[in-house]
């Protein structure tokens, strides 16, 4: 039963198939008409006939009436350029021998040679090599170009014979072409016509040096040294002698080792450098020991490029260089000493980061850089050893030099000793230690910093210390709170005051309070950076009271500005205070405001608070001449339509602010400020 | 012995020539080597090939090192090439030379480096002239315009032994390098997924053919690639969306977060296996690159690299790798996240893996240029990051799986697909 059904299914099938055949035949030829009048911006019918070529994926027989239905474009006198353009882009991807006829036709004409050869390049079947070939015979001009350049391409080794005649060409965009193109062929005839050509042509050099990576590719590796060998003699130009050397080195030939030590000697610097790079790629006795001997006579230039060679092979033979190189006068070779020694390392690690720490210590500035730079990649237990040797039981000094290596190396045992000497006493050995922590430390270290700042005997020690603590605060789970405040009730005021600048990052209400009271304390060594706290690193509107309060009351002129600078800054800050409330805050800190500063600062909110009442004060500080320009520039914000965040907001109006843009108008000495009044009032 | 003067002798032999007849005139201190800059002898001479957008960018870059000397300037927009020039004149106070032809510039002996920010039709051409040249690189992102430009490239610069520092800068900054080196040191065990996440294209109305403006050798400009008419939405920052001279928001993007893909799971020198997904490419207007796009490559032991716009598919800007247990680092401009923030408090030991730390992008390829050493974006590495690309691309027009062996870089069983792989080129150009 269930078999019969599907039998009659695809005899329906069928049916409809046989059916719509004449249907999809006749489509298919509307839409080659349709194509051959495509334009640049109209692909309709392209990417029909794109979709037909993706959908036959591949299959000859499904391909056939597409490669015939585009050889039938390309044929049609009245196609438009960009049809046969798109025809031919379109069979290069599937055309055989059969669309090869329509598509050299194209060859005859300057205007569709290229789009030709882009299927004839990229068509695999022997009849489009052949059609480049015969249309060579008489091609002129860019078309000859183009075809020497596709059978370059297709490295067509029938076509050396064709090709031959153009190699000396007049024309030398024709001879470089034939050059190139028999590069691209390298059978032993094209090197053969090749070798006979001069050798200080750069374009011949290029060739042959491509023909040998051919030859050597294929097999043929005896051939392809040949080649570079000949092409390494002094009579070549410098950069095909250089590749020639790299070409022996490459291919280990026993040539190259000699070949690349001679180009040492060379004059051309170009051969130099880049024959003690191959060196280094070498890497034989028979390379190393000739290049070490030449090394007194080498350009600073060469030594740096073989200095950094030998550092890339970890070539411990040339350690002794890289120390040589150290004491240079020359900074960019003793730049290249170091890097090359903290590499190799040496057949003694130990020895070589003694050398590094002693630049670090002593070294000039630039030097200092690269060793520490160098310290802190350094590989191998040893080093890594030699330097925790000299954090944990050297010199102060040279302890406190290697505190930045270490952060840059942070094993467990480099965090060890970072925090051993954080606990020293000697200020600066402890100071560099917190640093190197505050950069690389664990948040699991934070008790015992907590330590050392809670402590500390010196003022250094303690603010490095807060300072690190202020780093690691973001990342502990409660900001460090409950450590910290654990410590309060036994804290010396010093611990406290530098408690004051890391609660603001805690930001709790504990924080808030704990703030509060020491704001108000007695003693200055408290209240000043708890005001400070307050004033310019607490970041919401809970501290606007105290701010408030310390602003109207407190004795000290410089505390009560801080503070009522504070007050405006956390104010105008906030968003969600009403326009009306900021501006009667605002009418509140004016009554105590004595500098300008101060009242430009809170003209600066009113402008942005857009109300009744801040037209009113700002209409009220128009009378101050100090404050005029201000209270003006806000009135005509306010006054005028604004748009926030995509919001219109309306201009303010009424009797005051038409009195106040009157007297901006009678009394300003800004045109620009005038004129702006004057279009609000319509004037 | 070579008889050939050296391009620094070139320079000396130039700087005395110059003191000696301009006896009177005021020779700056640094022009001999006293103040911060030194003498022109060791100076890095440089041309700049291309000095619109990105090329004048990396123009500015260069001449804030104290060690360069730019000398040559080159665009075929001639707006572009004054602007250039004057800056550079105005900066050095002495003459600049400007071209319209990349190869007279390329042909200057004196010139040890090249900065080439080419519309990516062009890079192949002249990145080939210029290294065949013995010019050092600076080149822009993405390496190439298709798979074969791209090895041909790489192979110029292995075969010149020339320095290529490709523009791909995130592997100078910091972050970027910490999340690669926290993947490459098994910090996410064994990653089995990557995504990456890159911007979304958009289509073009139709446009108004017009001859181009004077100041434009639009012939020039279009070079080896097939004739189109002009139009302002061709050319400059547009190319990028037209197959023919970019390849998409995908090809732009490809060359950053693919490549920091790559640098985190160790491929610069190897590339996925399979390769399919799927892209809308409009069929009207000029612009014919993706808008949307989305595909998968599976690489060796079946780890998969996800690439897809961000606006269509579910993945996020940057990259991320994800490991076998779930647990993913992001990395992308605005900083690095994790799945396990004490993740990212890790440092990497002296003996485990340690990414190039650079000293800045361009700076990093001038030492380079001195001590010969390998940069960190060399053009393998760069064509690598690319090619993921230029494989996607192919999977996505072609609509089908494509099997890749990234070792000999051919297509498995697909000639319409393998013939994707290069493009030809308009004569008389050629690598």
């Amino acid at each position: 039963m269930k078999f019969r059904l599907v039998r009659a299914v695809v005899h329906l099938l069928a049916a409809f198939v046989f059916c719509c055949v004449p249907s999809a035949l006749l489509a298919q030829e509307e839409l080659y008409e349709k194509f051959k009048s495509s334009d640049f911006q109209n692909r309709a019918a392209v990417e029909a006939v794109a979709r037909l070529v993706r959908e036959a994926k591949n299959q000859a027989e499904a391909l056939v009436p597409i490669e015939e239905g585009l050889a039938e474009v390309l044929d049609e006198p009245a196609s438009t350029r960009f049809a046969k353009q798109e025809a031919c882009r379109l069979l290069s991807l599937i055309a055989t021998d059969k669309s090869v006829p329509s598509v050299s036709r194209l060859l005859a004409e300057p205007e569709t040679a290229d789009m030709a050869r882009y299927v004839l390049e990229r068509d695999t079947d022997p009849a489009a090599s052949m059609a480049l070939r015969i249309a060579l015979k008489t091609a002129t001009g860019k078309v000859r170009i183009g075809i020497i350049n596709s059978l370059g391409d297709k490295s067509d080794p029938l076509a050396v014979g064709v090709i031959k005649k153009y190699i000396e060409s007049t024309d030398a965009q024709t001879a470089d072409c034939a050059i190139v193109a028999l590069g691209k062929i390298g059978t032993p005839p094209a090197i053969e016509l090749l070798l006979k050509q001069p050798s200080r042509n750069l374009a011949v050099g290029h060739a042959l040096l491509r023909a040998a990576a051919r030859l050597s590719g294929s097999g043929d590796v005896r051939g392809a040294l040949d080649i570079f060998t000949r092409l390494a003699q002094p009579g070549h130009p410098v950069v095909i002698r250089a590749e020639a050397i790299r070409g022996l080195a490459v291919r280990n030939s026993t040539r190259a080792a000699a070949a690349a030590v001679a180009a040492l000697r060379d004059d051309s610097k170009y051969l130099q450098e880049s024959a003690a790079r191959t060196i280094g790629t070498i890497g034989t006795d028979a390379a190393v020991k000739p290049a070490l001997a030449e090394w007194p006579d080498l350009a600073r230039e060469t030594k740096i490029v073989l200095l950094t060679a030998f550092a890339d092979r970890r070539d411990v033979t040339a350690i002794p260089l890289a120390y040589t190189a150290m004491e240079s006068h020359d900074a960019g070779l003793r730049a290249a000493g170091i890097r090359a020694a903290a590499i190799i390392g040496g057949p003694d690690p130990g020895e070589t980061v003694n050398r590094l720490v002693k630049l670090l210590m002593h070294g000039e500035t630039s030097d200092r850089q690269t060793a520490r730079e160098s310290l802190a990649t350094i590989p191998g237990k040893e080093a890594d050893q030699a330097l925790l040797k000299l954090a944990g039981s050297g010199r102060n000094e040279v302890r406190a030099a290697i505190m930045p290596v270490l952060a840059e190396r942070p094993t467990p045992n480099a965090l060890a000793a970072m925090l051993k000497a954080a606990k020293s006493d000697n200020t600066a050995l402890a100071t560099e230690a917190l640093k190197a922590i505050a950069k690389s430390g664990r948040t699991s270290q934070f008790a015992e910093v907590l330590a050392i700042l809670v402590h500390a005997m010196s003022d250094d020690i303690r603010d490095e210390a807060r300072d690190t603590i202020g780093v690691m605060i973001p990342r502990l789970p409660d900001h460090g709170a409950a450590a910290i405040y654990a410590e309060f009730p036994t804290a010396s005021n010093a611990t406290k005051a530098a408690f004051c600048t890391l609660l603001p990052d805690i930001a709790d209400d504990r924080a808030l309070k704990e703030l509060s009271f020491m704001a108000v304390s007695t003693g200055s060594e408290l209240r000043q950076p708890a005001c400070s706290a307050l004033a310019e690193d607490w970041s919401d509107s809970r501290a606007l009271p105290i701010l408030l309060e310390i602003a109207r009351t407190d004795t000290d002129r410089s505390i009560r500005v801080q503070t009522l600078r504070g007050y405006l800054r956390l104010l105008g800050q906030d968003e969600t205070i009403k326009p009306e409330a900021k501006a009667e805050a605002i009418k509140i800190a004016l009554n105590f405001a004595v500098r300008p500063e101060e009242k430009r600062q809170a003209i600066s909110i009113l402008k942005e608070s857009r109300c009744p009442a801040s037209v009113e004060l700002c209409a009220s500080l128009l009378d101050d001449k100090a404050l005029f320009p201000d209270a003006a520039a806000a009135l005509i914000i306010l006054g005028a339509k604004q748009k926030k965040k995509d919001t219109e907001q309306p201009a303010l109006t009424g009797p005051t602010m038409q009195a106040a843009l009157d007297k901006i108008i009678a009394q300003t000495t800004d045109k620009a400020q005038r004129k702006a009044a004057q279009d609000i009032r319509g004037i | 012995m070579s008889n050939s003067i050296s391009r620094r002798q070139f320079i000396k032999s130039a700087a005395n020539l110059s003191i000696g007849s301009a006896l009177f005139n005021v020779v700056p201190a640094s022009a001999l080597g006293r103040g911060s800059r030194p003498a022109p002898s060791n100076r890095i001479v440089i041309g700049c090939i291309g000095v619109g957008g990105q090329g004048l960018s990396n123009m500015h870059a260069f001449l804030g090192q104290p060690d360069t000397q730019i000398v040559a300037v080159c665009d075929v927009d001639s707006a572009h090439l004054s602007a250039a020039r004057l800056e550079v004149e105005r900066h050095y106070t002495s003459t600049c030379a400007a071209f319209t032809d990349f190869r007279e510039l390329c042909s200057r002996t004196d010139i040890d480096a090249i900065s080439m920010a080419t519309p990516d039709h062009w890079h192949a051409v002249t990145a080939v002239t210029a290294l065949n040249a013995g010019k050092d690189m600076y080149g822009e992102k993405p390496l190439s315009h298709c798979l074969a430009e791209g090895r041909a490239i790489a192979d110029a610069q292995k075969r010149n032994a020339r320095v290529w520092q490709t523009g791909s800068w995130q592997r100078s900054q910091a972050h970027f390098r910490h999340a690669a080196e926290l993947v490459r040191n098994g910090r996410l065990g064994k990653v089995k997924r990557i995504e990456v996440g890159l911007p979304t294209g958009s289509a073009c109305p139709k446009v108004e053919f017009k001859d181009p403006p004077a100041e434009l050798n639009y012939e020039m400009w279009l070079g080896p690639s097939r004739y189109s008419p002009f139009c302002e939405q061709r050319t400059h920052y547009n190319w990028r969306w037209q197959l023919d001279y970019g390849g998409g928001q995908l090809m732009d993007w490809i060359g950053h977060h693919a490549d920091i893909a790559n640098w985190g799971m160790g491929w610069d020198r190897t590339g996925p296996e399979t390769i399919e997904g799927s892209g809308v490419y409009p069929i009207e207007g000029i612009w014919n690159a993706a808008t949307s796009y989305s595909f998968t490559c599976t690489y060796k032991e079946g780890i998969e690299m996800l690439v897809a716009d961000t606006g269509n598919h579910n993945v996020k800007p940057g990259t991320k790798w994800i490991g076998e247990n779930g647990s993913w680092i992001w990395v992308d401009r605005p900083g690095v996240e994790a799945s396990n923030k004490s993740l990212l408090e890790e440092e990497i030991g002296p003996d485990e893996i340690q990414l190039f730390r650079s000293p800045g992008h361009q700076r990093e390829f001038l030492d380079c240029v001195k001590t010969r050493h390998l940069t960190t974006c060399p053009a393998e590495t760069s064509h690598r990051a690319a090619s993921i690309g230029h494989l996607g691309q192919i999977a996505m027009l072609t609509g089908r799986k494509i099997r890749w062996n990234p070792e000999k870089e051919e297509i498995a069983d697909d000639p319409e697909a393998s013939r994707m792989l290069s493009t030809p080129m308009r004569s008389p150009w050629h690598i």
